[in-house]
């Protein structure tokens, strides 16, 4: 501790980046950061200024500070263009921002800032070293924007029994996310809902239009059940077919 | 010659020589020649272009207020080339820097205020603008404020400092005169409108009247021309649509008062001809006609004809616009065209494109950084599938505000992708989340020593992240749910009270659920030792509260109705108190109250300019003496509670509490109506009444009113009602000592907000109170009340909530106190949510 106070105070670069290299290696990341922070500026046109930026961006990065980790690589990219290390720092843009987003329900905008960072990563490094990575954060960001929206459609079926015009809204939102999320895990779960409000919302009208609203409850189970035959909710999509049917006869 | 240097008159190409500045005081030589951009071996022409630009250069800067050019040498070239060298000289003087600032002829704040508006400080160039703008600027101020003949004088004196710097001194002397009133306002050629009416079109320029208080009689210019247009704006309304003032004379009559003359020229009356709609078929002639309110024959009214088609300023309106927009028709669009004016009679075609009918597609959020989806689009009544309607969207933004979680002022919603071909459009709303936290933490002295507060109020909080570490940013929020925590303690007693609310019990409809645990402990001092507490006296009171509320949709989505089931258990040990005539034994009050409530106060919580409030509330245990046996008129006479033959008051006070049996009805009505502008007029009236089943059993010493002081329940220890009566010390107006059992209040609070911003809130008002407390029905006497008056002020912060200080004047004597006095002057402080 008293070597880093002696570096903090120190005007000797070396001695703030050498303590700062041990303090990383005990993981005592923000003393490390306020001692790199001091000397990014004084190495900077120098030879060795890339690397003590990366490790400052690291060193941010590891301390959660996730905003300002993401803006250090973005300058890391851009200043030092051919470093063997900018690769790294692209990928690390996009990871920054992911690592920034919070859960699903919450304004998912650094997913998608995210999302297209890791985009840009890919279309510069086809064969990236952190491709698989990317890839796989990439696909789980995804998953987090799909359950959003089907979470968001399912609380308009959940609240539809005792809303005014409740079953449309899911009815219509469903459909939204059938339309906007085609690979998601959630289209089967979204194919079955649908049908569900569309049978709930027919089944409550007027009597004169009940028959013309199941035929498109109908509609849905086909639909259902033609792309999902084995499909979790097969039995209870089936069951509302046997309603629809035992309503028509 | 090179292009630009064009030269003018005799003017002649030199080289340019050595350049000096003289005159400068406080600027450094070379920084001004650096400033003109000229340098030594340029070729110039003098007189020409460049050289004005460069003193138009300097001019600009308002540094200077002179700068003058001199030749100070012209040499032949040594080379023997045609062209000569030439040395100048700048000669500039400085703009000398403001000084000492000196007001004469207002009052010391006055003119503090006024230096402020000005915004000078030492340090500003004083230059001759500066003497007139600050003249037209005092002038024009006490103008406005109705000093017509108001002048200002402004003068300035050199002066140099130590350092031969050059400043100035200015002094302003300011004479406001009098203040000048309008006596009389006469109009000529008015022969359709009365003169009265034309004054009363004159919103803000009014003639003397002693029985106008809210609009003083003053004269501003400003105002006055704005009320001239609106003299011809209420004579178009009136069907006079060529209507002008073809003049105006101001007369002098004396130092404070001036005569107005208005010439008019009136012109045709106007009528409405034929109306025909065009492209409706949605809505038939009829009922358009109907929303429009105009007929054929009716007095033309150009202003009131526009609002019916759309009115900008007012959303909610029921227009022709609205009509359509709020039913579907995005896309709708509706012209209203004069198609023949015949002598004094207008028609009209109102052309309608209605388009398709339009549908909300996707609704999105954004900005919720804290609160989750499902808290924000149970609240969004533009719901996927609905048909367009933009009052759904106004109501949305409503409803956002109101859960105190977003900035309601900020609230955003966009209109995305209209597609007409679709019939679909998307809305976001963009949001913007707002502290919704508050933090209590108070000590200070009462109820016998020193009492230390932490409460903890979480607006939006979420219990089911509670364990989850994640979610501590610091405390788990974003589900809308409220959880508020409060510890008080002294040395004598400590009180623990937790409160949780959950507003959409299960998620699918609006049934709000609360519960709430508290605990108390209250321990006597040392009979002997008045600083040691004695904890084999003590007195314990534990209890719990659940209820739930229900948004209504009849008769109107305004009312809710609550219920709630409340247990509290007393316990005492070598306690006397006046409740109970036992020092040891117990209690349990057991009680359901059924709460009937309408709200529609809006928009602003803390600062309310509209709407009303009513809540009627009954608390009732069980009629346990309908069934239990006992006989209480007679316990006395049972050897059971007797003790040596006599009757024993512990025991028999023990047998009537064993169970609390009682009922409790309370009303509350609060309305607030808008007066003027901002002042807001918030006028309440309460009524309390607490009875008993039986009336052998009696009535309980609890759950009873205390009415007079701040109305701030320190420790409540038996469910009393504790009621704000200011101008009286606290519970002053109770005539019993165990607290009374009727009471009611009347109050009239004038409001008046300074600020109402996201920082603070903070608002002055005055009030008239009067209540009284009975010490039973038949006591009561709605008429035989207290009265008080006095002002106060209410600052509300988001992290610290309501902050108040009220001086309440009593008129009457205090019943408690035995004096014939008045109550007079009381000092109240106010802390938290009592709005």
């Amino acid at each position: 501790c008293s070597n880093y106070q002696k570096a903090l105070k120190s005007t000797d670069n070396q001695l703030k980046v050498r303590v700062a290299d041990s303090l990383i290696a005990a993981e005592k990341y923000s003393k490390a950061i306020n001692l790199l922070e001091q000397a990014v500026p004084a190495y900077r046109g120098t030879d060795s200024a890339a690397p003590v930026a990366l490790k400052y961006a690291n060193a941010l990065y590891e301390d959660r500070r996730y905003p300002e980790s993401g803006y250090q690589f973005e300058t890391y990219r851009k200043s030092y263009v051919s470093d063997p290390y900018r690769e790294y720092a692209t990928f690390m843009i996009g990871k920054s921002l992911y690592e920034m987003a919070p859960i699903y329900s919450k304004d998912q905008e650094p997913t998608q800032r995210a999302l297209a960072k890791f985009q840009d990563y890919i279309n510069v490094y086809p064969n990236g070293e952190y491709l698989p990575e990317a890839n796989k954060l990439v696909d789980e960001m995804q998953f987090k924007l799909d359950k959003k929206a089907y979470e968001i459609a399912k609380n308009y079926h959940k609240r539809a029994p005792f809303s005014r015009g409740g079953y449309t809204a899911a009815i219509a939102s469903f459909e939204n996310f059938i339309i906007d999320h085609p690979g998601s895990e959630f289209q089967d779960d979204a194919a079955f809902y649908l049908l569900d409000s569309q049978y709930s919302y027919a089944i409550k009208s007027f009597a004169v239009l009940i028959p013309e609203r199941l035929e498109v409850a109908k509609e849905y189970y086909d639909t259902f059940a033609a792309r999902f035959p084995n499909s979790e909710y097969k039995e209870q999509a089936d069951e509302l077919l046997e309603k629809i049917n035992s309503y028509n006869n | 010659q090179r292009p630009g240097d064009i030269p003018i008159g005799e003017s002649t190409e030199y080289i340019l020589g050595d350049i000096t500045v003289t005159g400068t005081k406080s600027y450094n030589e070379n920084t001004v020649v650096a400033f003109t951009g000229l340098r030594k071996g340029d070729r110039i022409f003098v007189p020409g272009e460049r050289l004005s630009q460069v003193v138009k250069k300097l001019w600009d800067l308002k540094l200077f207020s002179d700068i003058r050019v001199y030749a100070v040498g012209i040499k032949g070239d040594p080379n023997d080339d045609i062209v000569d060298t030439i040395d100048l000289e700048f000669n500039i003087i400085e703009v000398p820097t403001l000084n000492k600032i000196e007001i004469d002829g207002l009052k010391k704040n006055q003119s503090k205020d006024l230096l402020k508006e000005l915004n000078l400080s030492k340090g500003t160039k004083a230059n001759e603008n500066l003497v007139t703008t600050t003249r037209n600027f005092i002038e024009k101020k006490y103008q406005d404020k109705g000093f017509l003949y108001a002048d200002a004088l402004v003068r300035t004196r050199d002066a140099q400092d130590t350092l031969g710097n050059n400043y100035v001194d200015m002094k302003i002397e300011v004479n406001k005169n009098e203040k000048v009133k309008i006596k009389s306002i006469d109009f000529e050629g008015n022969t359709q409108l009365s003169d009265k009416k034309l004054r009363k079109a004159l919103k803000n320029t009014k003639q003397k009247n002693f029985l106008r208080v809210l609009k003083r009689s003053k004269y501003v210019e400003e105002d006055y021309q704005e009320d001239l247009k609106n003299l011809v704006e209420t004579y178009k309304e009136n069907g006079f649509r060529d209507a002008r003032v073809v003049g105006d004379t101001l007369t002098k009559i004396d130092d404070k008062t001036i005569a107005l003359d208005i010439k008019v020229e009136e012109g045709n009356r106007y009528y409405f001809g034929d109306i025909k709609f065009i492209g409706n078929t949605v809505y038939s002639d009829d009922y358009l006609q109907r929303l429009l309110k105009v007929e054929k024959g009716d007095v033309y009214n150009g202003v009131a004809f526009d609002n019916q088609i759309s009115d900008p300023a007012d959303p909610d309106a029921r227009t022709l616009e609205n009509e359509y927009q709020n039913n579907g028709y995005l896309f709708s669009r509706i012209n209203a065209v004069e198609t023949k004016v015949e002598n004094d009679t207008i028609d009209f075609e109102i052309r309608i494109i209605e388009d398709n009918v339009a549908y909300f597609n996707h609704i999105s959020v954004k900005g919720n950084t804290r609160t989750n989806d499902h808290v924000i689009y149970r609240n969004i009544q533009s719901n996927p599938g609905d048909k367009y309607s933009k009052a759904a969207i106004i109501n949305s933004i409503r409803e956002l505000g109101q859960l105190g979680f977003f900035n309601a002022e900020n609230i955003n919603p966009r209109i995305l992708n209209p597609s007409q071909q679709d019939g679909t459009v998307d809305v976001e709303y963009e949001l913007e989340e707002a502290g919704a936290s508050q933090i209590e933490l108070q000590g200070g002295y009462g109820g016998g020593g020193f009492v230390g507060t932490l409460g903890l109020r979480f607006n939006n909080f979420s219990l089911r992240n509670i364990f989850n570490k994640e979610a501590y940013q610091p405390v788990p929020q974003g589900d809308g749910q409220t959880l508020a925590l409060r510890a008080q303690a002294s040395t004598i007693f400590r009180t623990y009270s937790l409160n949780f609310t959950e507003p959409w019990l299960g998620g699918r409809k609006p049934v709000s659920f609360n519960v709430s645990f508290s605990h108390s402990e209250q321990f006597r001092v040392n009979a002997q030792n008045f600083r040691e507490v004695d904890r084999n006296q003590r007195f314990l009171i534990s209890g719990a509260t659940i209820g739930l509320a229900k948004r209504l949709e009849w008769p109107d989505p305004y009312f809710q109705f609550s219920q709630a089931l409340s247990f509290q258990h007393y316990n005492l040990k070598n306690y006397q108190t006046n409740l109970f005539n036992f020092p040891n034994g117990f209690s349990n009050n057991f009680a359901y109250t059924l709460g009937l409530t309408r709200d529609n106060v809006g928009v602003n919580p803390i600062f309310p300019t509209y709407g009303s409030r009513f809540a009627l509330t009954a608390k009732m245990t069980l009629p346990y003496s309908l069934w239990n046996g006992v006989d209480y008129e007679n316990l006395e006479n049972d050897p059971n509670f007797q003790t040596n033959g006599a009757p024993d008051l512990a025991k028999i006070d023990q047998e009537r509490f064993r169970f609390l049996e009682y009922y409790k009805i309370k009303f509350e009505g609060t309305w607030y109506t808008q007066i003027y502008d901002k002042l807001i007029m918030q006028t309440k009236s309460e009524f309390g009444f607490l009875g008993a089943y039986n009336n052998d059993r009696g009535l309980v010493p609890f759950e009873r009113f205390f009415v007079g002081g701040d109305g701030l329940g320190a420790f409540s220890l038996d469910g009393r009602d504790i009621i704000r009566m200011r101008g009286y010390d606290n519970s002053a107006l109770t005539t019993s000592a165990d607290g009374d059992t009727v009471y009611n209040k009347f109050s009239l609070e004038m409001r008046y907000p300074i600020t109402l911003e996201q920082a603070a809130s903070i608002y002055v008002l005055t009030f008239a109170e009067a209540a009284g407390s009975y010490d039973t029905f038949r006591s009561y006497n709605p008429f035989d009340v207290e009265r008080s008056a006095g002002a106060g002020l209410r600052v509300f912060m988001p992290a610290f909530g309501l902050l108040g200080i009220d001086f309440g004047y009593g008129f009457d004597p205090a019943p408690i106190s035995n004096s014939t006095d008045p109550s007079g002057w009381n000092v109240h402080f106010i802390i938290g949510q009592q709005f």
